[in-house]
């Protein structure tokens, strides 16, 4: 009998679309170092995608992986990672998209780590997975038709039970900021869907049946009852109510954990049912916490809430369910709900700029008509299968809407798009123009323009300096936004936003910094994680110091790890616990001893942070590679002078308000430059260039890397082993994780 | 408001299935058996309501000792259920080989055109073991591989399974399910593992009783037109 494979099924699934060959193949190798995931993608991406291929090349590849955790019972471990060629940030280097929802797990238990998809068909197709039969097969009869329409279809053929990844028309059409969905609205977005467009591949569906192997059962059952019962909190890990309540000694108004007595999921079948007080230790009343309709779409929508929804394997539900006639009435659909960006697409990013009379009363609380706004534009993108560069797209439509540029830009075609109906209370409009940029047709509908992303239609339509305004919340020149930057304890959130080819998807700093706690209790949490003077108060920043950037540090490894694992990096690292008992520490181990349980190799979470290191490296190597230089070669590593250029409205805002003083995230010109010396010096990378180096790219033993990297003369210099670097985090909060049953073991 | 109350949905629906199943035949043949058992002291107290097994093997009576009351209204779709029954009772995560079903009706409920599902109704089924007086997996296998504990829950004997699907073929609700690695039948065994780690509360264990009247609803009455049959949806323009 072969060895059993624990936690890993230890295999990937390779599917040549040009070729019609369909093998698998072990990731034995790849298991120890780079763990699964995003380091799986990002491996095979760097390994088999040369540098210059652009993302409609028949050489582009797209690669779905998950990790050893993935669907093994470890909590919140229901993600997926693809990797591939960004569609519309500068250079379309490789860039990770992450997805929850079904796919992950139900991959997993088709037996297979991952798939990668490479070649080009002909003629539109799928490809079905079930278990170990793996097809490619006509998807002729699909093509044109939206995401929803496609999942039922392939269900009705495969099973319903089978998990459904699809494209809709915005993938056809390779619209750059085409998504794929699964799940109805779990989307893995940074352009994969026009990456699977361009491959002619309307839809993944898996079917899985296998088990996942567990080295110790008990001990994750175990882990998992402690975590749930005392460690985890709501979303985004926030670890206090919203409301005051009588067992809490702390409450924060902007807390995710807004369950609270007189508040229901009204439209709940056979009746209400009220989110009320859950507490901790109370592990049945988990999924009521987050009560996200209300919280992202306003008080409104309670009387349209059936229930909260979310990933696999997930007990924090952080998903609306929502249902409401007008959306129904309007676009086919009734099941709604989400809990990202199209939840909220309209209030949060465009209604600052647009000023649509009626959104939101004197009291600043949403109305009716942002529920029905908001979610006009959700029902229509999930089906479009267009992701928004994580709600750049609303705000130049907002834009370009309201500074006259679309009415410059589109001539007659303006009058089309009935703005005057949106600015008086009617948000059927937005059909059409989110149809009509799905569409891609920038020659008869140049509308679409604002799907190819900032970088592109900024210069078709002569607005550049929109990166350096402030309402852009464009963070880099290349084409991304914020994701949780310089408002997110200042320069921490603004490096973890330079490192990756998009918008950074980091949570660890963010979740810290809303968990709800007091600031003095946050900064002495700090101090215990990553040294005195980690932890600022919010808009009131001081200048870079050592224990900030170790704190950068962890929130990019520990989002790497996440991804990789794949855990939900939007409530996990367990920093914070909503356990008074513990005095509402976290447990910093729980990612190392759940590995432990499952695969059986005991390792600390020291060892997983130095693989998230090399996998965070290796990614910043692949980008050195195939960055252009300012004369447009191949191959440029001043990581510094190119790469991690923040914009400009980060050093301008505020101009009445001196840099680190209350009341600004204004950052400092000299302290940047100085914070991304000390942080590529934490990373053991050139601390000039911001690229890796010889000594840290051998000690995470990629030699070849370096040796590629040399001969390419793109090798920074010096540079440090991690040994040298690190700090130690194994049980670093141990004095206040006495129930912890692996400590105990 | 008023709180949910209404919807749960326990016990087997067994009396149901009387006018066809010769549970009075068995009664008649095996009554007497199972009192002198009784008499002696050789069965628990509960085993007093049902046949529980062909082939002669077992032929006492017994009423489970509990039952999963289920409110789906409830259920969030974590699947952390099936996860941990197979976590506990396998060694292993293996949800398509669990004693409690969710994943199959995420997508589109009970059946496509049923409403329900995260793409209509946003309800679906949690199907449970109905933990029958007259369990038609056990008198259904012909290896006798389904035994009654002490509990009076019957479960599965790996020695005798030989996963020949009579036993999902014969459950009114395809409960027991075939392992597709193992090829074993699996059913529930009432551990409650699954109840202990719904985040929701959708799922308990209680004492088992013989409710058959109190089942919520498993389908839409009205459900939508569906969204690939009726082709007037967003991606197909003609909304809006």
């Amino acid at each position: 009998m072969a060895d059993i494979s624990y936690g890993w099924a230890g295999y990937i699934a390779r599917v040549n679309l040009s070729t019609g060959s369909i093998t698998e193949e072990s990731d034995a190798d790849l298991q120890q170092n780079y763990i699964g995931g995003m380091g799986f993608a990002n491996k095979i991406m760097y390994d088999e995608v040369p540098a210059g291929t652009d993302w409609m090349d028949e050489e582009n590849k797209a690669v779905l992986a998950v990790g050893p955790l993935t669907g093994a019972g470890v909590p919140l471990a229901g993600r997926s990672t693809w990797a591939t060629l960004s569609t519309f940030t500068t250079d379309h280097l490789v860039v990770d998209c992450h997805c929850g929802g079904q796919l992950g797990a139900k991959l997993k238990f088709s037996g297979h780590d991952g798939l990668i998809i490479e070649g080009k068909a002909d003629k539109p197709v799928y490809i079905h997975i079930d278990d170990d039969k793996i097809a490619i097969e006509d998807a002729s009869a699909l093509w044109g038709k939206g995401t929803r329409e496609t999942t039922e279809a392939l269900c009705k053929k495969h099973g319903l039970d089978c998990c459904v990844a699809a494209i809709g028309p915005a993938g056809e059409n390779m619209l750059p900021y085409a998504c794929v969905i699964n799940s109805r609205s779990h989307s893995a977005g940074a352009g994969l869907g026009a990456v699977l467009g361009s491959k002619k591949v309307k839809a993944v569906v898996v079917r899985g049946t296998k088990a996942v192997n567990v080295a110790d059962p008990q001990m994750v059952a175990d882990l998992s009852d402690y975590m749930i019962a005392q460690v985890l909190g709501s979303n985004n890990n926030h670890v206090v109510p919203s409301t005051q309540q009588s067992w809490a000694e702390y409450y924060d108004k902007g807390s995710r954990w807004t369950a609270r007595k007189g508040l229901y999921w009204a439209a709940a079948e056979g009746g209400p049912i009220e989110t009320g007080e859950p507490k901790p230790f109370e592990p049945n009343t988990m999924g009521y916490r987050c009560m996200k309709s209300t919280k992202d779409l306003g008080p409104e929508a309670e009387k349209y809430t059936v229930k909260m929804g979310g990933c696999h394997g997930c007990p924090v539900r952080c998903y609306a369910h929502v249902k409401h006639p007008t959306v129904l009435e309007k676009t086919g659909y009734e099941s709604m709900g989400n809990t990202c960006v199209p939840n909220f697409p309209f209030s949060a990013y465009m209604q600052s700029m647009m000023k649509v009379p009626g959104t939101a009363t004197d009291d600043g609380k949403l109305t009716e008509q942002a529920v029905i706004y908001n979610l006009l534009i959700q029902a229509t993108v999930d089906d479009l299968g267009l992701w928004c560069n994580y709600a750049q797209l609303y705000r130049d439509i907002a834009h370009t809407y309201v500074d006259g540029i679309l009415e410059r830009e589109l001539g007659d075609q303006f009058a089309g798009y009935e703005f005057d109906k949106i600015m008086t209370g009617d948000g059927t409009p937005f059909i059409k123009i989110l149809t009509d940029i799905a569409s891609n047709d920038t020659e008869n509908k140049p509308i679409s323009w604002l799907g190819h992303g900032p970088e592109v239609w900024t210069k078709q339509w002569n607005d550049e300096s929109w990166f350096d305004d402030k309402r852009s919340a464009l963070i880099n020149y290349r084409g991304w936004p914020v994701h949780h930057s310089i408002e997110c304890f200042g320069q921490v959130g603004g490096l973890y936003n330079m490192m990756f080819n998009r918008d950074d998807m980091i949570h660890s700093a963010v979740n810290f910094q809303g968990c709800g706690l007091p600031i003095e209790l946050k900064q002495e949490m700090g101090k215990e994680m990553w040294g005195e003077g980690a932890v600022d108060a919010d808009k009131n920043y001081t200048p870079i110091n050592d224990a900030k950037v170790e704190f950068v540090w962890w929130s990019i490894v520990t989002d790497v790890l996440h991804d990789s694992l794949t855990l939900c990096n939007w409530v996990w690292p367990m920093a914070m616990a909503p356990a008074k008992e513990r005095s509402y520490r976290g447990d910093l181990d729980l990612e190392a001893q759940f590995y432990t349980a499952v695969t059986g190799h005991k390792v600390t979470i020291d060892d997983l942070y130095k693989s998230a290191e090399r996998i965070m490296t290796l990614q910043r190597a692949a980008t050195v590679r195939g960055m252009r230089d300012k004369d447009g070669n191949i191959g440029c590593n001043d990581m510094r002078g190119v790469h991690d250029v923040i914009t400009e409205w980060v050093f301008t805002i505020d101009p009445d308000i001196q840099v680190f003083t209350a009341g600004t995230i204004k950052m400092d010109r000299d302290d940047w430059k100085q914070s991304l010396t000390m942080l590529y010096k934490r990373f053991g990378w050139d601390e000039e260039l911001g690229c890796p180096t010889r000594a840290c790219l051998e000690d995470l033993d990629m030699k070849g890397v370096a040796d590629d990297l040399d001969g390419l003369g793109l090798l920074g210099k010096d540079g440090a082993k991690y040994d040298d670097r690190t700090r130690t985090y194994d049980r670093v909060l141990e004095k206040y994780c006495a129930d912890n049953p692996a400590l105990s073991a | 408001m008023k709180e949910n109350t209404a919807l749960e949905h326990v016990g087997s629906g067994a009396d149901r299935l009387d006018p066809f199943f010769t549970r009075r035949g068995f009664v008649k043949v095996s009554g007497a058996f199972v009192a002198s058992m009784a008499a002696l002291g050789l069965l628990p107290e509960t085993a007093v309501a049902a046949p529980a097994n062909s082939k002669g093997k077992v032929d006492f009576y017994a009423t489970p000792s509990h039952v999963l009351k289920v409110n789906r209204a409830r259920c969030t779709g974590c699947q952390r259920c099936e996860m941990s029954c197979t976590l506990k009772n396998d060694g292993t995560s293996q949800p398509a080989a669990a004693r409690i079903h969710v994943n199959d009706g995420l997508n589109y409920g009970s059946e496509l055109g049923s409403g329900d599902g995260v793409y209509y109704s946003m309800e679906w089924n949690v199907r449970t073991c109905h933990m029958c007086k007259t369990a038609l997996c056990q008198t259904a296998c012909p290896y006798g591989a389904i035994r009654t504990e002490d509990s009076g829950v019957r479960d599965v004997d790996p020695e005798r399974c030989v996963g020949c699907g009579t036993c999902v073929a014969a459950c009114p609700w395809h409960m027991p399910v075939v392992n597709t690695q193992t090829a074993k039948s699996t059913k529930c065994i009432a551990c409650g593992r699954c109840a202990d780690q719904c985040p929701n509360g959708a799922l308990e264990l209680v004492k088992w009783e013989d409710v058959n009247h109190s089942s919520g609803p498993t389908r839409q009455e009205n459900p939508l037109p569906l969204v690939s049959e009726q082709q007037d949806f967003i991606a197909g323009g003609k909304l809006a």
